[in-house]
């Protein structure tokens, strides 16, 4: 049983319905327009080793391969969240996890000074 | 009448304040400072330290107790993204200038209080050691690093006269 049609489905309907709006630009390349699903964010103390810290969200999100297939460190990605009418800029930290239809990265703020 | 050991901190706290790039320091650590306390800080609070003071090794010699007390101080700033590395230098200079010489220079070691005759009285006798530095690098995803930064301060006393 061929269940590719099924699986193509559930990713175009959870990035419709979970999904918003992005753009994703790597370092020296074009703006690609495309949707992204953020995941729940882990709360933790930062920097690790040491009982005085912030709790801190690290936050990650899912990027359709489709149209990029790969998003390296340094990616900038603009995302217009839910109830906002301007996007918010994020830095892509690093590589959670690579899927056959999606990668997951962890992003931090994006910061004009590192620009 | 305070202990030698309360005068000590209450000096060292009182250095570590000047931390503000206001006053030329690289981080405003200074301007927020707990004593023997671990906050849940987020990350919109403000910059800030923690004075912790370890377990103390008392020894008998001469009639005289010495005791060798390990001070932790433990700083948390925002990354420099670029160089963390760099920002956790920064912050490891700010401490040492301001513990280390943000006091009368002739007694800077000795943690020491100015009397109300306006001179310095060393706390400690022996001066102000340098412990460990344990750097807190920047984690994936984690806009923060940190430092933890000892000190070993030695207190000679007489039994009951702490």
């Amino acid at each position: 049983m061929n269940l590719a049609p099924l699986r193509s489905l559930v990713r175009e309907v959870n990035f419709s319905a979970h999904g918003v709006d992005a753009t994703v630009a790597i370092p020296d390349g074009a703006p690609v327009a495309t949707r992204i699903i953020w995941l729940t964010p882990i709360t933790e103390q930062r920097p690790a080793g040491s009982e005085f810290g912030r709790s801190e969200a690290i936050r990650s999100m899912a990027i359709r391969r489709d149209a990029l297939p790969a998003v390296p460190r340094g990616s900038t990605i603009a995302v217009t969240e839910h109830l906002l009418s301007s996007p918010t800029l994020w830095t892509v930290d690093g590589m959670e996890a690579v899927f056959s239809d999606h990668q997951r990265v962890i992003v931090v703020p994006y910061d004009e000074q590192q620009a | 009448m305070s202990s030698k050991r309360e005068a000590a901190l209450v000096d060292l706290h009182r250095r570590l304040a000047f931390i503000s790039v206001t006053k030329g320091y690289q981080t405003d650590v200074g301007e927020h400072i707990f004593l023997g306390e671990v906050p849940k800080l987020g990350p919109d609070d403000p910059p800030a330290l923690t004075i912790m003071v370890g377990s103390d090794s008392p020894t008998a010699r001469g009639g005289q107790i010495h005791s060798r007390v390990p001070i932790e101080i433990l700083a948390v700033v925002p990354a420099d993204m670029a160089a963390p590395l760099l920002t956790l230098e920064l912050l490891i200079a700010d401490v040492r200038r301001a513990v280390e010489i943000e006091a009368t220079p002739s007694v800077d070691r000795f943690l020491g209080r100015i009397g109300d005759d306006g001179k310095p009285y060393g706390t400690l006798p022996q001066g102000l050691e340098r412990g460990s530095v344990r750097p807190l690098p920047r984690e994936q995803g984690s806009t923060f690093v940190g430092v933890a930064i000892e000190y070993v301060a030695t207190f000679v006393e007489g039994w009951g006269q702490p």
